[in-house]
Order: C-alpha cells, then structure tokens, then sequence
C-alpha cells in the first residue's frame, strides 16, 4: 500500500533546513533593503559633493584676484575667500554640513548649504608656497573624510579639491576643456 | 483541488532558495567592488582635475617643467597607493594640449583615465 504522510523523522529533518533556509533568506532580504537605503543616501551625497567641488573651483577660480585668504579659525572652523576690497566668501563647517556665505561690504547676499555624509571629517589646508617669477601664490586644498565600518577612524577620502591661488592677475592664462 | 505538495516540488522549490541565497553574498561582493571602483574614479577624476587647474594657469614652459615632475598627491597615494600619473604637453596649431593620464590599480581599471587641457598663449582674462 503507497503510504500518504512523512514519518516524524523526515519531519523532524526537513523543519530545520526549512526554519535555517528561512533565517538565511530574511537576513539577505534585510541586508538588501539596508544596503538600498545606504545607496541612496550615497547617491545623494554625491550630488551634493560634486555641487560642492564645482563650487570650490569657481570660488578659488575668483580669488585668483584677491589679496589674501586668511586662515582658517581653529573654533569656528572657517576660512574666507576675498575677492575683492568689498566682497568675500565664508566657508564654515561642521561634521555634518559645510555652510557657504558670500558677502558684500559685510553684508551676506547668499548662503548656501552642503550637507555631508555622517560622521564626516573636513580638513582644511593652506600654506604661502612663497614667489614663482615674482608672484606670490598660496595653495589651497579641502578634504573631506568619512568614517565607515572597514576605515572608522575618518580614513575613507571623499573629495579633495585643491588649487594654487596666485596673489594678483597673472598675464598669462589658459583654458581647461 | 489538490491541498498538499509533492515531495518533488518541495525538494525543488528548496533547491532554487539555496541557490538564491548562496548566490547573493557574490552579488554583494560585486556591488561593493562597484561602489569602491566609482569612489576612486570620481577621486581620480578631481586629482586629475586639481593638476589641470593649476597647469592650465602656467606658461607652456612652465608647464613642460611642471609634468616633468608630476606626481599623485600624497592623501591620494595613501587611499589609493598603487596609483601613478603621467602628462604630456604638445603644441596643437596656435594652442598647446596638455594630457594628463592617471593609472589606477589593474583590479579598478586597466586603461588609465585621461583628462586633456588646452593652453592659448596671449588670452587674457
């Protein structure tokens, strides 16, 4: 006669793989949506970082005309781009956003804000190189670092951006394509 | 209508889950690598960027010196160590071309990224 169950052994042997199929599916279910959730906050912070590369370029770009960049305020964590006499730009940061100012005679005519990966890290760079055929240049560089779980000590580099801002107009100039 | 499974079905069924969930810790690894390998392209690209910047502001000699002695930048080299730059300057009609190539580690990319500028002697901003 064909038998029409399982005994209690095939049973007892099949619930385990099942219930252990289970578990493992459900772990990679939820490690996918994590890792959507983690792909669309990079993607975003992306954009945002190459809004703020493109707008780190230009400013520097200006201040190919300005006399100085002052240093930047170990407690406020700022520097300031001078274009001219009466107008400037004011770079503030934090871990989570770097806020940009710009100003005329002191007055602030447009902020804009860049909000950051969590956990970021900005490190400012500045240094007089001295004269180059009697021009005095200073370079400029801006890294932001991110903690992540395989470099969590701020190791995982972002974006740099750096630039040599010659102190006056140079004669001669060229064109990036 | 039939209320229970064949034993066959089940047994299939199991096998297409295992090998559903065998195969995905490789697409994971698959997906970080492509996320790793875009970082450092967008990190190449503004190395590349940050030396265009400033060649594009010197004059075709000084330019010539300048990738003479062309290097990747020291945060760069740390993130990235087996990474190396090269450029080239040449004279193209009444301008001068500036190539930068930027060779990134084989396992992200064989062929290096490149990143051309153009030098006009005389424009004044």
């Amino acid at each position: 006669m064909k038998r029409r169950g399982s005994t209690l052994i095939e049973v007892a042997m099949a619930l385990p793989a099942i219930c252990m199929l289970l578990v493992l599916a459900l772990q990679t279910i939820h490690h996918t949506f994590r890792s959507a959730r983690f792909a669309k906050d990079r993607d975003h912070s992306i954009q945002v970082l190459s809004r703020l590369e493109r707008q780190l370029r230009e400013d520097f770009h200006e201040a190919n005309l300005v006399q100085t960049i002052q240093p930047p305020n170990p407690q406020t964590n700022q520097f300031q781009l001078r274009l001219t006499d009466s107008s400037s730009i004011d770079y503030q940061w934090n871990n989570s956003s770097i806020v940009r100012t710009k100003r005329i005679k002191d007055e602030a005519i447009g902020i804009d804000k860049f909000p950051l990966f969590e956990n970021s890290k900005v490190d400012f760079q500045n240094e007089n190189v001295g004269t180059k055929q009697n021009l005095p240049f200073q370079r400029v560089a801006i890294l932001i670092y991110r903690a992540t779980p395989d470099a969590p000590e701020n190791k995982r580099l972002e974006l740099h951006v750096r630039a040599r801002i010659p102190l006056q107009p140079r004669s001669f100039t060229g064109k990036q394509k | 209508m039939r209320k229970a499974l064949l034993k066959m079905e089940l047994l299939a069924a199991t096998f297409v889950l295992t090998v559903a969930i065998a195969g995905s810790p490789l697409l994971f690894r698959k997906i970080q690598n492509l996320r790793d390998t875009s970082r450092i392209y967008q990190l190449a690209i503004q190395e590349l960027s940050n030396h265009m910047e400033s060649l594009t502001r010197m004059s075709p000699s000084e330019c010539e010196e300048a990738l003479d002695s062309i290097v990747v930048s020291s945060e760069l080299k740390q993130q990235i160590p087996e990474s190396s730059i090269h450029g080239q300057i040449t004279q193209d009609g009444d301008a001068w071309r500036i190539l930068l190539s930027f060779q990134l580690p084989v396992q992200h990319r064989r062929e290096p990224i490149e990143l051309y500028g153009w030098l006009f002697e005389g424009d004044k901003r």
